[in-house]
């Protein structure tokens, strides 16, 4: 077993140092295709300023070595977590995700343990069924799947806001205000969840335990749930990194519907600006901890399967 | 890289019970209403004048936010402008991004993994390295990306949603080239001596890339949504063009004063979307057998 670990570990470490080089060369690129001189960008002036001045800040940002240079300078950079400075504030663009990370991880955690409580319903509810349940369990997935999330948002915001007021229009205020934007970000992963589960439910129902719990009398739902759903649960975890990922996509869209805080706004902010460092920082940061995510599923599947603990 | 409905078109259980009256049709009702649904959008595009008589950009000041009524099937929004009219009119915009967008993948992506399958085991290594570099990004951040270098607009959005599913593709392609290149009639070919490139002009193409149009067709609608949000997030054709996501955009500030600025937008982008869903899973199971 702890040479399995090992093995996935260092596998995971080069599949983490590959992504981090390839987010780099692609953020090195973003930054020098981008239309415009950047030190023009970096002071925040256009066209006003002496040569002198122009390659004193050059010189200080590295800018005036040559490219291959520059481009070795900032992986190494990123390699070492280093994300650079925004072209508009000056600010380290680790330290304006980490400020902001609070609020995104909140909504996207609420989202999370909201998608899975849905997809467990209709799961539980609909799979192998015939009929209106299994009527109910396609419909439902198909329009989760086929819901654009903005479009969600706002029709919760005109039935629960507008309409009846129980909920804040925006804002960043209390658990009240992260109800209307969790549920919009859960849909999308819901409908995700739902296939996998329903498909590992019905898997799962046709195996002999299941025949055996049944023989002995145990309810339907209690069989369903508690002997169905721990094997339908496998698949999910392995899907942890795209859910992930939808989370810290879809957070973008809703923290713009909801206006709230959190690394979307700052996306968002920085994609109007131009302010490409920060742009590439926090797709980086979406990158490392995709991997980071996968590793730890990797490895939380060797602990809960113990049939891949067997030496190869 | 998020993409559920690509996911999610690899392991469908779709309900094989039909009744007598469903069993005379060529096609299932589900599909039959969602090929009648995308007929219209696609005249919507072509001729947007049989649908309606008025103009989708033109304010009409004194007419602003009314209610749906028969004049005004959808209602106005803010400007006097026709909700109906301009999601008549948005058709196109959504249609074109989606196609465009999701060919201009398929073929970058397709390229990409027969290289890989057919360069040989070097070339299998790298071009998949990099493109499992590039799906630990989230599509909508990639895009997101592309957008902040590039600017926003329409071209500009076909553009970055194709750089950004270009490694889905990539991915499914591979797999189904290897697939077939392990397969029975590939063999054969070998032992009868056809040539190499040969084979993969003749056996290996045809037959990866009938299954990857059936998922591209799935392809479409989610690149429909995602360019809908980019849209939405402000980086779509400028106003006063009309863009469903940029509709719900501007509404969203009216929402207090007349919800329909906010409802039949969506409404159109969630039909539009489900009916290219239900066609593709459709399209999916009649060719790649009954059981998936």
């Amino acid at each position: 077993m702890q040479r399995t670990l090992l093995q996935i570990l260092r596998r995971r470490l080069i599949g983490a140092v590959a992504v981090l080089i390839g987010a780099a060369t692609l953020g090195f690129f973003a930054i020098h295709l981008t239309p415009g001189d950047p030190v023009l960008l970096l002071v925040g002036q256009e066209g006003a300023m002496s040569d002198e001045a122009r390659e004193q800040v050059a010189a200080r940002y590295g800018l005036d070595q040559p490219l291959v240079v520059q481009f070795f300078a900032y992986v190494l950079q990123v390699l070492t977590f280093n994300l650079g400075s925004s072209f508009r504030s000056g600010l380290p663009v680790s330290q304006m995700i980490s400020e902001r990370l609070a609020p995104t991880l909140e909504l996207a955690f609420a989202a999370l343990i909201l998608a899975f409580l849905i997809a467990f319903l209709v799961a539980v509810f609909t799979a192998n069924t015939r009929g209106w349940r299994k009527a109910i369990g396609s419909i439902t997935e198909l329009t989760a799947a086929s819901v654009p999330s903005f479009w969600i948002g706002i029709l919760l915001l005109i039935v629960f806001s507008f309409q009846l007021g129980w909920f804040p229009v925006f804002g960043n205020e209390g658990l009240r205000s992260l109800v209307l934007p969790a549920v919009t970000l859960a849909v999308p992963v819901a409908a995700l969840l739902i296939q996998v589960l329903r498909k590992g439910l019905e898997d799962a129902l046709d195996q002999p335990f299941v025949l055996a719990a049944r023989t002995r009398g145990a309810h339907e739902t209690y069989v369903r749930i508690a002997h169905g759903l721990r094997h339908a649960l496998l698949p999910a975890i392995t899907l942890g990194g795209t859910i992930f990922g939808g989370l810290i996509g879809g957070s973008v869209i809703v923290e713009s519907v909801f206006n709230r805080d959190g690394i979307g706004r700052v996306l968002l902010l920085a994609i109007e600006g131009r302010d490409i460092p920060v742009v590439v920082g926090v797709l980086l940061f979406a990158a490392l901890a995709f991997v980071v995510v996968n590793t730890i599923i990797d490895i939380a599947y060797v602990l809960i399967d113990p049939r891949l603990r067997v030496p190869a | 890289m998020t993409n559920p409905q690509l996911i999610a078109a690899q392991g469908l259980k779709t309900p094989e019970y039909q009744s007598k009256a469903a069993r005379r049709l060529p096609v299932p009702p589900t599909v039959a209403l969602s090929i009648i649904f995308l007929v219209l959008l696609a005249a919507a595009t072509l001729r947007p004048t049989l649908f309606t008589d008025r103009s989708p950009i033109s304010n009409q000041l004194d007419q602003s936010l009314q209610p749906p009524s028969a004049e005004h099937f959808f209602g106005t929004d803010r400007l006097g402008r026709d909700i109906f009219t301009r999601i008549i009119y948005g058709a196109e915009q959504s249609l074109t991004v989606g196609l465009f967008s999701t060919a201009i993948a398929v073929v970058i992506g397709a390229g990409i993994a027969l290289l890989a399958v057919l360069g040989g085991r070097y070339a299998d290594e790298v071009l998949m390295r990099f493109v499992d570099v590039l799906l630990a990004f989230p599509t909508i951040l990639m895009a997101l990306l592309v957008v902040a270098i590039a600017g926003g607009g329409t071209t500009n959005i076909i553009i970055a949603l194709a750089i950004a599913t270009v490694p889905t593709y990539a991915r499914l392609v591979r797999s189904k080239a290897l697939e077939v290149r392990r397969s029975a009639y590939v063999e054969a070919a070998t032992v009868l001596g056809v040539p190499r490139w040969k084979i993969a002009v003749q056996t290996v193409v045809p037959n990866s890339i009938g299954p990857l149009l059936v998922i591209a067709t799935i392809g479409v609608g989610t690149t429909i949504v995602d360019a809908a949000a980019l849209s939405f997030l402000g980086f779509g054709a400028p106003e006063p063009a009309p863009e469903w996501g940029a509709m719900l955009s501007q509404g969203q500030n009216d929402l207090a004063l007349g919800w329909w600025v906010g409802v039949f937008p969506g409404l159109f982008i969630t039909l539009t979307v489900i009916a290219v869903t239900v066609l593709g899973r459709w399209l999916q199971k009649k060719f790649e057998g009954r059981d998936s």
